[in-house]
């Protein structure tokens, strides 16, 4: 069994991408949010209850920053991330998939 | 350790940007980019004709640049790119075309190379829509 | 750089587990048909190859498709070609079915049905996870 890395690109408000993803996720798999989807490190959206049970869950920094969303305002469970982090990632993670 | 990349979205998409924000950071760790290749929308990379705004990023200049500075195979699907009227010298004098418009440091070959690269690679990173 | 020429074996080694993850409807955009167009590729290179339909990727598998009335390659029609080709490792998410009321008997039957635990395991267990 290898460990995920789930990237996720896509908006919890206009589409069910990110509850797809988390419907297929093992207990040992990450999540990253990027682009759209890192309107799923809100906590106003119909998943964000799941999104915060997740122990590896990741956000990259400059598509919050980009949008306006305060890192203050994001969960604590979620670690905000560069690139160079993200690529760390997906070393450490045997698998990667993207959902779209 | 070895990447490649697979690029499937069109230039109204935030994830072009994305891949090229992922290349040059695992290139500045000194990991290997075995080769990007487009497919699907991502074909359209391969044009040199897009005329962006002065202020606005020439996404096909900048993986240009990137692959000239570090050697990197950037392939277009040769499928996907002729559906998309994305030509090499080659293939519009093959369809008769008088005009082509393939960017240089691009190339056009077939699906095997993604099937290639994926398997001559330690990870495959998907950026799309 | 090395290029393998199209078709070419020789340069590979062990097969690697490859799972083409299929989650797009078969019509609405041309996704799925380039999904396949990459699957029948791969299948030229002697990898363990498997292909997974979930989400609306199980659409792709209704029978009576008649995609000809949209001027459309009909994507049934390719799957159910797959056999020739050696693919043979098809796998369908229960979940995906249950939830848009699809019935087996609605879609091809040389199909392997994962429940969400065996699907969660088939997709760990790659080297790699082709996205589409």
């Amino acid at each position: 069994m290898s460990a995920i890395l789930h990237i996720v690109n896509q908006s919890p408000f206009s589409s069910t991408l990110l509850k797809q993803c988390m419907d297929r996720f093992n207990n040992d798999d990450g999540l990253i949010l990027l682009e759209d989807g890192v309107y799923g490190a809100m906590s106003q959206h119909p998943y964000a209850q799941n999104v915060r049970n997740i122990k590896r869950c990741y956000a990259i920094k400059n598509d919050l920053l980009a949008r306006g969303i305060s890192l203050d305002d994001i969960s604590d469970s979620i670690q905000v991330i560069d690139y160079d982090e993200f690529v760390q990632l997906t070393i450490e993670f045997p698998l990667s998939h993207s959902w779209y | 350790m070895i990447f490649s990349l697979a690029i499937y979205s069109s230039l109204s998409a935030q994830s072009q940007d994305s891949a090229y924000q992922f290349a040059h950071a695992l290139l500045s760790q000194g990991h290997q980019l075995y080769r990007v290749f487009f497919y699907h929308d991502g074909a359209y990379q391969g044009s040199f004709l897009p005329c962006p705004p002065q202020d606005e990023t020439d996404y096909t200049a900048r993986w240009q640049a990137l692959a000239k500075m570090h050697n990197i195979d950037l392939v277009i699907c040769i499928a996907a790119g002729l559906r998309r009227g994305i030509l090499d010298q080659r293939e519009a004098q093959r369809y008769e075309k008088a005009q082509y418009n393939l960017a240089d440091g691009f190339t056009l070959s077939g699906l095997g190379q993604l099937v290639e690269a994926t398997v001559q690679s330690d990870r495959l990173i998907t950026f799309a829509r | 750089m090395m290029m393998a020429a199209e078709g070419n074996t020789t340069t590979m080694n062990a097969p690697k587990k490859l799972l083409f993850v299929l989650r797009q409807a078969p019509y609405g955009s041309t996704l799925a048909k380039d999904a396949l167009d990459a699957i029948l590729a791969t299948s030229a290179y002697e990898q363990d190859l498997s292909i997974a339909f979930i989400d609306d990727g199980v659409f792709q598998l209704i029978n009576n498709q008649q995609s000809e009335l949209i001027d459309q390659k009909n994507i049934a029609r390719i799957l159910s070609a797959l056999p020739l080709y050696d693919i043979t490792q098809l796998f369908v998410c229960a979940a995906s079915l249950a939830e848009r009321g699809i019935t087996l008997g609605a879609i091809s039957e040389d199909i392997t049905v994962l429940e969400p635990e065996a699907l969660r395991t088939l997709l760990s267990q790659q080297d790699h996870l082709l996205s589409f």
